[in-house]
């Protein structure tokens, strides 16, 4: 945190979370994870799969045209299977009411918090969903500096600076506001990554077989948003049935005509 | 010269059309890299400093952008080229537009230990090289005793564990334009070493030693001597550190050049340093002091007689200014540079003993590459 931030952006999310809590303990829902002994909520499952044009996964090469002297010079090559490395660059998010889609405290804490490592002189992971509110760790693992940074108006008013700090350290940034928040290196500018700060705890991404769960998703009606950065995002229509499986897929990009909901 | 910048524009513009040519989901899908910088720049100086005066002394505009591409065919093997435009009342040089290409060549990265690169390259010397893109350099200015000659060679580089290294053959000396003969390329070593105690603290040295001079000198200046029996030897110094918000660096190069009657020897440095005061705001500051040799070897014209110019111009000069990132890609700086002069000249041309220059600098970095893969 750059030092000149107020500590009043670690103190806000402080109060929000715990007014929050305060909140959500007096006017306690019916949660599904049976945290507060109520009517067991009606919960169904998203599945399916993702398949990604090898346009946004073309391998960009590895070459800085000028770069200071020192270790560090030598940029990392590029991941080997950048296919792969592009489907874990797909986010799968849910929009809708925001009440329908309140989830339990357990589930909402896993999301509120994420870790972005420095890591071979790229952000790993490269695209990081966590749900508004989350604090988000930059651990430097690399025997050089990094200075991470972003000017995005949902990494706040004034975004952040975290300055450079050696291997083994980390600095971390509260993310109160949803959106895109774009995050950089300006010691490397070929490094960069972004931290989709969401409404709901309500993602996935694919794994290394295309395949992503959304699991213990209320009953009701929503739009399914598949997420890539150099892609508009594409929306789609599901209703979840409670105990039963609602099967998606997407391709990346989207065929021209294929627009609905399966 | 005419010919050569004619040749210059060519190559950019049949690469640009073939760029252009090439279907956009081709580049999107290849292993391409292809992007630049685009500067605006705004100067306004007095007319009382060989250093800083633009225009006269009259305020200045100027216009540049600098492109670069790399390809990939094979995994580690990259070809790149690097070119620039740059236009407007504001240049140092008597041309108003200049279309140059400061570096091209093939890279084969074998592992971070081992990296061996052809073409037309970095200088060994100093490094300074990466600051010369406006989006790395904290300033506007950049020290006068820094030389931009792109040399052709061949050089390894790499590092391990804390050390780093950097060897060539290179075909030009680390000559400053103005200061010393156009050299004449012949191929001479150069070597360049650093060591990295703690992250952020690095040491670096570097060396080079031959001919400085060209072959169109006129004999009887020579001294019975070859041109390229002249060398020149420079050795430079530098060290950077930085932590949190700081970031200082600081060069240092000895420069001996052979002379008729011996050797003159010069020296410059200078030392920098950055401040981060907000995510978007920065201030900078850097102080120069270059005494270094000013060489002419002349004949008068109709006759044998030879005279060489070899004496060391001596000035200092400070920036000092501050950045504003508009957004990632787009930062505007302000500075404030003034200079002061002790040489005792009265060459025409000379302009002073000291004077200033204000500019203002708004850049822009783009990936043209994202600009092909946004518009599929």
């Amino acid at each position: 945190m750059h030092p000149l931030k107020p500590f009043v952006v670690q103190l806000v999310p402080a109060l929000l979370a715990s007014t929050i809590l305060a909140a959500g303990v007096a006017f306690a829902r019916p949660s599904h994870s049976g945290a507060v002994a109520s009517p067991r909520r009606t919960t169904g499952r998203i599945e399916g799969t993702v398949e990604i044009s090898s346009a946004l996964s073309a391998r960009r090469p590895a070459f800085r045209i000028y770069s200071d002297p020192g270790m560090g010079t030598v940029p990392s090559a590029t991941p080997r299977d950048p296919a792969i490395a592009e489907l874990h660059n797909v986010v799968l998010y849910l929009e809708g009411d925001p009440e329908q889609l309140n989830s339990p405290p357990a589930r909402l804490d896993k999301g509120r918090h994420g870790s972005m490592a420095q890591r071979d002189e790229r952000f790993v992971p490269h695209v990081l969903p966590v749900v508004q509110g989350a604090t988000v760790d930059f651990p430097n693992e690399d025997d050089v500096y990094h200075n991470v940074f972003s000017l995005s108006s949902a990494a706040g008013p004034k975004g952040f600076d975290l300055g450079r700090y050696p291997k083994g350290t980390s600095r971390s940034v509260t993310f109160t506001r949803a959106g895109t928040v774009q995050v950089a290196c300006h010691i490397h500018s070929d490094m960069s990554a972004i931290i989709l700060v969401l409404a709901n705890p309500y993602f996935a991404s694919p794994d290394d077989n295309h395949h992503f769960v959304i699991d213990d998703v209320p009953e009701g009606d929503y739009t399914i948003v598949g997420w890539h950065e150099r892609i508009k995002p594409i929306n789609r229509r599901i209703h979840v049935t409670a105990g039963q499986t609602t099967p998606v897929d997407f391709n990346i990009p989207l065929p021209q005509g294929d627009k609905g909901a399966r | 010269m005419r010919a050569v910048r004619m040749c210059r524009l060519g190559i950019v513009v049949v690469t640009l059309g073939v760029v252009a040519a090439i279907p956009t989901r081709v580049i999107a899908q290849s292993p391409v890299l292809l992007q630049g910088i685009v500067d605006g720049e705004f100067w306004s100086t007095n007319a009382r400093s060989n250093l800083l005066t633009r225009n006269r002394g009259e305020p200045a505009g100027l216009g540049r952008i600098q492109m670069w591409g790399a390809y990939e065919p094979l995994p580690g093997l990259v070809a790149y080229a690097q070119g620039a435009f740059e236009g407007g009342s504001a240049r140092y040089e008597a041309d108003e537009q200049e279309v140059s290409s400061d570096q091209f060549g093939l890279r084969y990265t074998a592992s971070q230990h081992f990296v061996i690169d052809a073409g037309r390259l970095t200088p060994v010397i100093g490094t300074f090289a990466s600051r010369h893109f406006s989006t790395r350099n904290p300033l506007i200015g950049e020290p006068d005793g820094y030389s931009l000659d792109y040399p052709l060679g061949v050089e390894v580089f790499g590092d391990a564990y804390r050390f780093d290294y950097r060897a060539a053959m290179v075909s030009l000396p680390t000559s400053h334009a103005g200061y010393e003969p156009s050299p004449t390329p012949r191929l001479r070593p150069a070597i360049g070493g650093g060591y990295t105690p703690i992250v952020g603290l690095r040491f670096g040295t570097s060396f080079t030693v031959g001919p400085y001079l060209n072959r169109d000198v006129p004999v009887a200046a020579l001294k019975g001597r070859s041109w390229s029996d002249f060398h020149q030897r420079v050795i430079a110094f530098d060290a950077s550190f930085s932590h949190g918000y700081l970031e200082t660096h600081a060069e240092a190069a000895r420069g001996r050049y052979d002379i008729p009657s011996g050797a003159i020897t010069g020296f410059t440095y200078y030392g920098e340093a950055k401040y981060t005061l907000t995510p978007r705001f920065f201030i900078a500051a850097r102080a120069e002091r270059n005494k270094y040799p000013f060489i002419r070897p002349t004949t008068t014209t109709g006759t044998s007689t030879a005279t060489w110019t070899a004496r060391l111009t001596d000035f200092v000069d400070g920036e000092f200014g501050g950045g504003y990132r508009l957004s990632p890609s787009t930062l505007i700086k302000a500075s404030v540079r003034g200079d002061r002069w002790w040489v005792r000249n009265t060459a025409p041309g000379f302009l002073g003993q000291g004077g200033h220059a204000v500019a203002l600098q708004v850049s822009h970095a783009f990936d043209a590459v994202d600009w092909f893969d946004r518009n599929r």
